[in-house]
């Protein structure tokens, strides 16, 4: 079962925040197809936050085919989630992050600037993503 | 769009001042509105009005399209309020003032207020004066939901409450509004407060309406423009300056953005809800206001 | 609403009842006590023979001189109360407190909120002073006759004594709703009812009616019955016009003389007045007209506290 917090100062908007929890919870092997993830009324209590806004995010994931909601039963992780990576996209996926690594360390950073950077490119991408959405 | 609340041309005066004037909105329901505006901005009175306690001199109110000074029964079934500071009669136990809630309501349900209270830990034979802020918040609460209202209304309800007490009563509330859908409009001067609840604003300013939306779309649709200093505000597009500050190398200014983007030479970054928020009540001169729609409210 | 208000107000009203029954018990312990020597004195002061009536007179004021006063006081004293206890926070708690948004916002309307607060807070309290009245009536016929006038107990009994307890208690209501504040209406409440009571009280009671002036029958002045004195008798010729008190004091020490110091009781000394050319004129009110008084004095009370109630519920209505 998949627990959520919210970073209120991050100045993502919650919903994207929930929703990028579940993603991230997909792909590192925490949610599996088939497993519940908390109704709406279970995340408004814990975290306190507007109901539509849960609403908001499972649709999102609905419509992104991450999730599937059954009325009377809950909402479920979908089968057919993306697989972990294939060896070949994962190898080249590498050289190319090894690439920039190298780039990254030339011009001074160490490990925590470089995953700085990484979670900054990441939220201005989201924060982008809502509008679109 | 249902509509909850419809207000036109309210105002009020006190001895030589306005505290409506001219205030003209339309609160959605099944949302929880948020109502900002500094001290003195009309939310109060604004929220009165709503309940029946106090009489419009100039326009006409409707909720849920009632008049609440016109057909009281009605709207008073339907509306709850939790005034500002939450009064109660501080000598009455819990359980006396469910009573006082089921016996002067035509519908009430007790067993949801006293399980809603059990639930946390707050005993019917307790006085009210021996209850902690958060203890009484929540008692107040109840028996606002009591007549299971459709419409909430509540005056700055986390004033003078600790961090746990207010975090404790917006779980409350918004766990009613999850399970029952009701509406809730809520007065705050703090942004942060109803940042976290509410997903639709009302911004009143010096007795008027300054801004209505969807809190996503407010924020996704406002930006700061950050560009070398200029005299003049030459963005390009068609977007809306609400604020505009200068120093002396560089323009800053937070715009509402239109259909066409803004000139190549401004840096873009998105803003706060507080930003935008700030950024309006520090000139009332700018609004954000709904398109007029022709439809028929209700 | 009726529990809500027996809820709020309960403590009052105990209180309240609490007073009624001491002041019940007190002046019922004192009519108690009073009668045997009353008895004896009816029965020696109905024919006057010896001194027997004048001793008793005196064991009485005596025995039971001193509780008369501060009884007095007291019965003048208690209708203020349902003012300043009751009356006075009434309103003036709601809105100081700010439970009258809490209140008024539970399906109920401000108007019907008042209406049934004040009957049942007006009518109990009309009870209680009506216990209060009786308490009041036994306790003014509890003292020998020839100290007694029903003009002496007008302010401690009868419907009137009810009619300044709705007043006071009105009084309260309308200053609450008018000032918004539970202590300032109490003094407004003590202050009012005070310079009301003693304005109508000393000035216009006397007035009610034109005082008559005629001679007092009876041969030694025993008065008209229970009438109401006012003022000392005027001596005046046999036409009405004044004369001097030193030649109405000759004429009767003229007519006495002769008697030689003891005064039979059957000495017709307005005879001899009337025969020297003088007569004494008093001016009083008729003991015919004391109900006529009473009723006159209630309605005063009755309809100004009718008019605060109506004034309270307009300033209520107001505040929206």
């Amino acid at each position: 079962m998949l627990h959520f917090h919210l970073d209120a100062r991050s100045g993502v908007p919650t919903y994207i925040q929930l929703v990028n929890q579940v993603r991230r919870a997909t792909r590192n092997g925490t949610l599996h197809a088939g497993d519940r993830l908390l109704t709406a009324r279970e995340v408004v209590a814990a975290l306190a936050i507007n109901p539509n806004t849960v609403l908001k995010a499972y649709t999102q994931l609905e419509s992104e085919g991450l999730v599937i909601s059954r009325p009377g039963l809950g909402t479920f992780i979908a089968q057919g989630i993306p697989a972990p990576l294939a060896p070949a996209l994962q190898r080249q996926l590498r050289r190319g992050l090894d690439s920039w690594i190298r780039s990254a360390e030339i011009a001074g950073l160490d490990r925590e600037g470089m995953l700085a950077l990484i979670n900054l490119a990441m939220d201005e991408k989201d924060k982008k993503g809502a509008h679109v959405a | 769009m249902s509509v909850a609340l419809n207000a036109t041309g309210l105002g009020k005066q006190y001895r030589n001042r306005w505290a409506l004037r001219d205030c003209s909105l339309r609160v959605p329901s099944g949302r929880i509105t948020g109502l900002v505006g500094p001290n003195g901005a009309g939310k109060t009175t604004l929220l009165r009005m709503a309940v029946g306690l106090i009489k419009p001199a100039a326009g006409e109110i409707s909720v849920f399209g009632w008049s609440p000074t016109g057909q009281p029964a009605l709207v008073l079934a339907r509306v709850g309020f939790v005034p500002q500071d939450r009064p109660l009669y501080r000598r009455f136990t819990v359980g006396d003032i469910l009573q006082l809630g089921r016996h002067l309501n035509p519908r009430w349900d007790q067993a949801a207020a006293v399980a809603r209270l059990a639930r946390l830990d707050i005993g019917l034979n307790r006085k009210i004066a021996h209850l902690s802020g958060g203890q009484q918040a929540q008692v107040s609460l109840a028996l606002a939901l009591g007549k299971r209202p459709d419409l909430l209304l509540l005056d700055e309800p986390l004033s003078n409450l600790d961090p746990l007490a207010r975090r404790e009563f917006m779980r409350a509330l918004v766990e009613v509004v999850a399970a029952e859908g009701l509406s809730v409009i809520l007065s705050s001067h703090v942004v942060a407060e109803l940042e976290r609840v509410c997903d639709h604003l009302v911004i009143l300013n010096g007795g008027r309406v300054q801004v209505v939306g969807d809190i996503d779309e407010l924020v996704a649709l406002h930006k700061l423009l950050i560009g070398p200093r200029l005299d003049a505000a030459v963005i390009g597009g068609d977007a809306t300056v609400v604020q505009a500050t200068h120093t002396e190398h560089q323009s800053a200014m937070l715009v509402k953005v239109g259909a066409h983007p803004v000139g190549a030479d401004w840096e873009v970054h998105d803003v706060s809800l507080e930003e935008v928020v700030l950024a309006y009540l520090g000139n009332p001169a700018a609004a954000t206001l709904p398109a007029p729609v022709m439809e028929k409210a209700g | 609403m009726i529990w809500l208000t027996w809820r709020q107000h309960r403590l009052e009203g105990l209180g309240t009842a609490v007073v009624v029954a001491v002041v019940v018990l007190v002046v019922g312990s004192l009519v108690v006590a009073v009668q045997p020597l009353l008895e004896q004195i009816r029965h020696a002061c109905s024919i006057v023979v010896d001194d027997s009536c004048g001793r008793a007179l005196i064991a009485f004021q005596s025995r039971f001189g001193m509780f008369q006063q501060p009884l007095y006081l007291a019965f003048l004293v208690l209708p203020v109360l349902p003012g300043f206890f009751i009356g006075a926070p009434l309103i003036a708690r709601e809105f100081e407190q700010g439970t009258d948004q809490m209140v008024w916002s539970q399906g109920i309307t401000r108007r019907r909120w008042l209406l049934v607060k004040l009957a049942v807070l007006g009518s109990a309290t009309a009870v209680m002073a009506g216990i209060l009245a009786l308490a009041g009536q036994e306790w003014s016929t509890s003292v020998p006759d020839n100290s007694y006038s029903q003009w002496f107990a007008f302010d401690v009994q009868g419907p009137e004594f009810v009619a300044y307890v709705l007043f006071s208690f009105a009084l309260g209501v309308a200053a609450g709703a008018a000032i918004g504040r539970t202590v300032p209406a109490m003094a407004a409440v003590l202050v009012g009812f005070v310079v009301v009571r003693t304005a109508i009280g000393l000035f216009a009671r006397p007035n009610f009616l034109p005082p008559v002036e005629s001679e007092l029958s009876g041969p030694l002045f025993s008065g008209q019955g229970q009438a109401w004195m006012m003022g000392n008798p005027r001596p005046a010729d046999l036409h009405g016009n004044t004369v001097g008190t030193d030649q109405f004091d000759q004429v009767t020490n003229a007519c006495l003389h002769p008697l030689g110091g003891v005064v039979p009781g059957n000495f017709d000394l307005q005879a001899c007045w009337h025969e020297h050319g003088v007569k004494l004129l008093q001016t009083y009110q008729p003991a015919e007209r004391f109900p006529l008084f009473q009723g006159i004095e209630t309605a005063i009370f009755v309809i100004a506290a009718i008019a605060l109630l109506g004034l309270a519920a307009w300033l209520v209505g107001r505040r929206a």
